[in-house]
């Protein structure tokens, strides 16, 4: 379980900010907050952190996004990923 | 067991999103939150606002990557760290942190970490006790000192890079030490020293939430510092006018947001200062006021010098008759209009202009000729001490600042900006150390690429350097022109490379005795970060196996030589170079790793370097006033109520406690005694390799957003590694074509140094003007400083990464 939470940055076109709001909403992995302004909180709950970069690019990919900021990563109970390759230091 | 449930899940998520919902009412209070005379709030247990998770401890720590300094709170629970958030009482980030940021804690946890000291026997490497490799360093050492030389960087915290020049320089009498900023930002040190007489910004980032206009001088901010840069956008979003110049060889994130890109030809950035200098002082439109005051003009001597030669107005004004608009548009590329543009800015008062750069300028054939003259323009317009007005360097290492530009980890210096060739200041040196006179070498050591150069040479062959000791970096990667300068020292049977490291490493892969290293918050550190802010943290987790802190490998070593009879390892009093003794007077054996964290030996070190500080007015605060803040800006002083209170602004009457009353501004570091800072006119000089029929390109390198330096612990976070797997070659797409690549086919890259093959980008997140490529360096698989050319400045040393001839062809 891979649990981050973003601050997406609205445009200030309401129509469009609207939009993007109802686009974040349909997808499960995201738990839109109360927008404050023009600031959109938001939990994202993945399997590994490979998805949560998925999702953070795809959110920063919207149209019309201004900007996404990473709040808090919690990597507590993640199983490491770490598959670099194996090597010897010789 | 890690522990899945739904109840644990949901107080996860809350407290996720609590700390979203925090951060985003946090930014929308923007710059105000942090109000110039705000005082530098303590960190009261746990710190303030944070999320609350069951068991999990927070700590506050600087974050471990670049130069900017953003302060970090940490999640430890069971001896791990488990999370990271945005420290929201920090005023450098304000609780942001940019992508690399929020991944700092997995930088632990890569399964390669090294775990013990490796030695190479008969071509292969194998495990060794801790006391058979401080042995086997300190009788290298002792067979010839002067042959043995220390390199490291601008990641070693201040107490590090304070042991090693106090063992290097005051035990060894050798000024054999030098830092991976060398590569850096050599080029600014020396442009601040020429030009106000000691070193670094007088400025710091609190210009960023006053300034009206910021120039970017080669400097993709949105990338590489994008936490300053999120400051500056932040004010666009707010609705305040905010207008972004974008100095640039290549279309980059940083050109989205600018309101003009001005794409210039490499090397030009000289040639642009100077014809904004021209326009000023041929329409009589400089500030005469500030300059009679406070400036004076100086020429570049013939040939150049580093300081020069006196010059007067008429000399300078003559001097700038060259560089009209129209003959430098001819140089640069830029457009007559743009250049006017430049030069109608720098003569409007009524708006701030904060000018900020770090590699694009720095890594220079005539790097401190363009940092000499983006502060003269600055000084001769008057856009210099009005907070958001003035010219201000960034750095790329955490605390290339604290570290080698204070400490003076660099070939000819000493703690508090001193230099070694001055007797003067060895006296105060000698004095400080308790050692006996005489004991600091006047001559400077070798500058980093000499350094190299030196210890991959045979010995017979004027290859007078046979040890050398790596701590904190990876030059195996990071050096230019790497055959030559490092891959080298492959089959020199006499030469002996020490590397001190996390990882395995370009530099490991040649080391023939390899020390596993202690990473961030498994030890204690301070670092000082771009504007002069010095950050302290404490251990939070044990390092993994038998990894231990860099100091304490310089201190055991030190140690070990003292037991072999090396005399310099003794201070005049016949006490070990690194005495610590208890309260009792009891001697602390600090080089026994089991004695190492019975005190502070950082809090020690700290407090012995602290009156260095003090001799050119750079006083850093107390270790433990550095506890209780989020770093303090230097100088910082006592007040009359016994509280310490930083400097946002030097030699400013008002800001800096330093300058006399009554005199407005006072560069009283000045270097001709004048108090005068020098506007310095340097001339356009064509590069020393420039494209050619055999190769057409010029080739830029650089870094990436999501990977920091030679990638060494970016690579090992899944997240960044999986958004940005491997190096490429940016190509523009008419080149391409015309070469018949696509996207993703794979290019031969070949310079007159090396040859490459990588995969080309086209149209991606940034562009090259047609004749142009660019590769990062971040990926140790595709070595792009084979290519690279090692031409440096002539005053800082500094080699130049940036513009090297190349040709590409599709394979």
């Amino acid at each position: 379980m891979w649990i981050s939470s973003l601050v997406v940055t609205l445009p200030p076109l309401k129509e469009h900010a609207s939009r993007i709001r109802e686009a974040i909403a349909a997808i499960a992995v995201f738990q839109p907050g109360d927008q404050i302004a023009d600031r959109l909180p938001v939990v994202l709950e993945v399997e590994d952190g490979s998805q949560a970069r998925y999702w953070y690019d795809w959110v920063g990919g919207l149209d019309g996004v201004v900007k996404v900021d990473l709040a808090f990563v919690s990597f507590e109970d993640v199983q490491r990923e770490h598959d670099v390759t194996e090597k010897a230091v010789c | 067991m890690p522990d899945h449930s739904p109840n644990r899940r949901t107080f996860l998520r809350s407290t996720a999103m609590a700390a979203a919902a925090a951060l985003a009412s946090e930014s929308l209070a923007g710059s105000q939150s942090a109000a110039p005379s705000a005082p530098n709030p303590p960190v009261p247990p746990g710190g303030v606002d944070l999320p609350i998770l069951p068991d999990v401890t927070w700590n506050k720590a600087p974050c471990r990557f670049c130069g900017t300094g953003c302060h970090v709170q940490v999640g430890v629970k069971d001896g791990k760290v488990v999370a990271v958030t945005g420290d929201r009482q920090a005023e450098v980030n304000k609780g942001l942190l940019c992508v690399k940021g929020y991944h700092v804690g997995m930088i632990l946890y890569g399964k390669d970490r090294l775990t013990t000291p490796m030695l190479r026997r008969d071509g292969k490497m194998v495990s060794i006790s801790w006391s058979e490799a401080i042995e086997v360093i300190a009788q290298r050492i002792n067979a010839a000192p002067p042959k043995f030389a220390f390199y490291g960087s601008g990641q070693w915290t201040v107490p590090e890079g304070y042991a090693v020049n106090k063992f290097m320089k005051g035990g060894l009498s050798n000024n054999m030490v030098e830092p991976n900023a060398r590569l850096c930002m050599a080029s600014a040190v020396t442009g601040y020293i020429s030009t106000y007489g000691v070193d670094e910004p007088y400025n710091c980032y609190d210009d960023l939430d006053k300034l009206d206009v910021v120039i970017l001088w080669g400097n993709n901010l949105a990338e590489m510092h994008p936490v300053l840069f999120s400051r500056i956008i932040d004010r666009r979003l707010r609705g305040e006018k905010v207008e972004l110049i974008d100095m640039t060889t290549r279309h980059t994130r940083t050109s989205l947001q600018a309101d003009h890109v001005l794409v210039m030809q490499p090397q030009s950035d000289l040639a642009i200062a100077n014809c904004i200098a021209h326009q000023l002082i041929s329409t009589d439109r400089y500030d005469k006021e500030f300059v009679s005051k406070y400036c004076s003009f100086r020429g570049p001597g013939s040939p150049q010098t580093l300081h020069g030669d006196p010059f007067t107005l008429e000399q300078y004004r003559e001097a700038l008759a060259d560089y009209t608009p129209e003959k430098v548009a001819a140089i640069s590329g830029l457009s007559v209009s743009q250049l006017t543009m430049l030069g109608d800015l720098f003569a409007d008062r009524s708006k701030k202009i904060t000018s900020l750069w770090c590699m694009g300028m720095n890594q220079h054939t005539q790097g401190t000729a363009i940092n000499n003259l983006v502060h003269g323009i600055h000084l001769l317009s008057g856009h210099w001490g009005r907070p958001g007005d003035g010219p201000q360097s960034l750095t790329g290492q955490p605390s290339a600042c604290g570290t080698v530009r204070e400490v003076g980890t660099l070939a000819h210096a000493l703690p508090g900006d001193l230099q070694v060739a001055k007797p003067e200041h060895r006296e105060i040196a000698e004095r400080l150390w308790n050692l006996p006179p005489g004991r600091i070498n006047e001559k400077p050591g070798y500058h980093t690429v000499l350094m190299w150069e030196k210890f991959c040479t045979p010995s017979e062959q004027e290859g007078s350097l046979d040890t050398m000791w790596v701590q904190v970096t990876n030059p195996g990667q990071s050096l230019p022109n790497i055959d030559k300068l490092f891959n080298a020292k492959a089959g020199l049977e006499n030469k002996f490379l020490i590397v001190s490291d996390v990882y395995p490493t370009a530099t490991t892969a040649l080391a023939d005795l390899v020390l596993p290293s202690a990473l961030w918050v498994e030890k204690n550190g301070v670092f000082g970060n771009s504007e002069r802010r010095t950050q302290q943290w404490f251990r939070m987790v044990d390092p993994p196996g038998e990894a231990r802190d860099d100091c304490w490998q310089t201190i055991a070593v030190a140690h070990k030589l003292m037991e072999l009879g090396h005399a310099g390892m003794k201070d005049k009093d016949g006490q070990f170079l690194f005495h610590q003794a208890d309260a009792a007077g009891n001697e602390i054996p600090i080089w026994e790793w089991e004695h190492y964290y019975d005190i502070n030996v950082d809090e020690r070190l700290f407090e012995e370097y602290r009156p260095f500080t003090q001799i050119k007015h750079k006083n850093v605060a107390p270790y433990q006033q550095l506890v209780a803040a989020r770093g303090l800006r230097w100088p910082v002083t006592e007040q009359p109520d016994g509280t310490w209170k930083e400097t946002r602004y030097r030699f400013i009457e008002g800001y800096d406690p330093f300058v006399e009353k009554g005199r407005g501004i006072q560069f009283y570091h000045s270097a001709d005694a004048n108090d005068r800072a020098r506007i310095f006119f340097r001339p356009y000089v064509a590069p020393p390799e420039v494209p050619d029929a055999e190769y057409p390109f010029w080739l830029d390198t650089g870094r990436v957003l999501e990977h920091w330096h030679t990638g060494t612990m970016t690579m090992r976070v899944p997240q960044l590694r999986n958004a940005m797997p491997s190096a490429y070659v940016e190509i523009n797409k008419d080149d391409a074509a015309r070469l018949g690549i696509r996207s993703g086919d794979r290019v031969l890259l070949e310079s007159r140094r090396g040859s490459l093959q990588l995969p080309a980008w086209i149209d991606g997140r940034a562009n090259c003007p047609p004749g142009h490529l660019f590769v990062p360096f971040f990926d140790e698989k595709l070595l792009i400083n084979k290519l690279t050319l090692e031409a440096h400045c002539a005053f800082s040393k500094e080699p130049d990464y940036k513009k090297c001839a190349a040709r590409a062809s599709r394979v």
